[in-house]
């Protein structure tokens, strides 16, 4: 019943389709060169930086059309903080009423870039932590970078005016054993919310198959995410990249709804306009360089909104497809419309 | 159309329902969680911005390229060549002073702190040189 629905409210938001998290890649450099990323980004881009004032005229129109903060622009990168201008784009971006928020590996976090960003009207942020010392510096192929982690971790959690923030696990082989010592760091670093991803076979972690939890990981990590939340210390939950099936409510506070080109909008370093930055970029919709970013929202994304094309492959003849809807759009190429893999089907050992 | 209205209207109640507003909490698996929609900013977010003017002591000059920065505000900005700067920042708490540094990199004129109100509409400044 419950997701019946769930179903229901699904369909009418994407009727609707109200733009409401808009993703900006202000760069796609990045300080660190980790094993897993999924968008690919290297310490020196071709693509330059997208001067911000190109951001905020295309953007423009949506203060007319939205009311006042309620689009929220997630900053991510590349790694936003290599940005110079970071602070003044923040600050820019609240004057205009959009609240704002960052997406970081936390190297390049100090106390200075904190009181700047706060200052700036930071609304939100999330920081990479994926696993203990070692692992993590091996994950992100740099010494130092979980010191450096964890002291923007100290910076964040003990900001009493901080709206929300939450600390992101991508959980492979490598750190699924370190998850309870991970769990017992975190208390005690006063962290309040933490939200887990396993590794998509996209970006650079597409050619790394020692990244991927067999279906006993993953069931693992789903009663970890369980027990964790009934114990009540940490709100622990799961991401929005799956279906889980029987799952699904145990593990996050709603039912799995990939918002991708329904609620959820990004401007891409090269000015494409498309959903979340880790779906294929050949699913762009358009380019604030040569098209009008509303028309774009309101005409176009049909690939998104309507997912039929989806069931196919192993999604063709199944009875959660009505659920799931063909899983999370970063899931899947424009090549084929078959899932890359299913993450219900792998905890039921089909995976 | 009408049936949109409709579902628009039950959609804002459903938002404001302690039991469902769960429902519009999205947060993009790439990305950060949202704040809170029913956390209205005006109330919550404090903006100030401390507008002012800096000029030579004795000739009374506009001075362009001073810095000015603010461990309240964060923010450090340069004053134009009309000697005139706006120093704007967004805070979660009030602030009840501001203390402003107003530094001369190129070394010509002594540095100058100065504690100001944020209800400050305006400041002028000015700068003494340093004698060689």
């Amino acid at each position: 019943m419950h997701q019946l629905f769930h179903n229901y409210f699904r369909r009418k938001e994407t009727q609707l389709h109200e733009l409401n998290y808009l993703f900006w890649e202000c760069t796609q450099r990045c300080n660190l060169n980790c094993r897993h990323c999924g968008s690919d980004c290297s310490v020196s881009s071709i693509l330059k930086d997208m001067p911000f004032e190109d951001f905020i005229k295309a953007i423009s129109p949506l203060e007319k059309r939205y009311p006042c903060n309620s689009v929220f622009v997630v900053i991510t990168g590349g790694e936003p903080l290599v940005r110079q201008d970071l602070a003044d784009c923040g600050r820019e971006l609240r004057r205009h009423g959009f609240p704002w928020s960052i997406v970081t590996n936390g190297f390049a976090y100090d106390s200075v870039m904190h009181h700047k960003l706060m200052s700036a009207g930071l609304c939100s942020i999330t920081v990479s932590l994926d696993g203990l010392r070692e692992t993590h510096d091996a994950f992100r192929k740099r010494q130092g970078s979980f010191d450096h982690a964890l002291n923007a971790i100290d910076l964040i959690a003990n900001e009493k005016s901080l709206p929300t923030y939450d600390i992101v696990t991508c959980v492979s082989p490598m750190n699924i054993a370190q998850l309870d010592d991970m769990k017992k760091l975190l208390i005690e670093h006063k962290v309040k919310a933490w939200r887990f991803f396993t590794i998509a076979p996209i970006g650079r972690a597409a050619a790394d198959d020692g990244l991927k939890l067999d279906s006993i990981q993953m069931k693992q990590l789903i009663d970890f995410i369980i027990t964790t939340r009934k114990e009540g210390k940490i709100d622990a939950k799961f991401s929005c990249e799956a279906y889980l099936g029987k799952y699904d409510r145990n593990v996050r506070d709603w039912h799995y709804f990939c918002r991708a080109g329904i609620n959820i909008c990004s401007v891409l370093a090269d000015g494409s306009i498309s959903a979340c930055p880790n779906i294929d970029r050949r699913f762009a919709q358009g380019n604030i360089y040569n098209d009008n970013f509303l028309d774009v929202w309101d005409n176009k994304f049909d690939v998104f909104r309507n997912r039929d094309w989806m069931k196919c492959g192993q999604c063709a003849n199944c009875k959660d497809f009505k659920n799931c809807l063909g899983g999370a759009m970063h899931l899947h190429t424009v090549d084929s419309g078959e899932i890359m893999e299913c993450h219900w089907q792998k905890l039921k050992g089909n995976g | 159309m009408k049936k949109q209205s409709a579902y628009k209207w039950v959609r804002g109640l459903l938002q404001a329902s302690a039991f469902t507003s769960v429902m519009f909490i999205m947060q993009a698996c790439y990305g950060t969680p949202n704040y809170n929609r029913e956390r209205e900013m005006e109330e919550d977010i404090y903006e100030t911005s401390v507008y002012g003017k800096i000029i030579d002591e004795t000739s009374l000059q506009p001075l362009a390229g001073i810095n000015i920065s603010s461990d309240e505000l964060g923010d450090a900005v340069v004053s134009d060549e009309n000697g005139e700067f706006i120093i704007t920042a967004y805070s979660y708490i009030q602030l009840d002073s501001i203390d402003l540094s107003f530094t001369d990199t190129a070394g010509h004129y002594a540095s100058f702190d100065t504690l100001v109100s944020p209800e400050c509409d305006s400041l002028n400044i000015k700068l003494s040189q340093i004698k060689a």
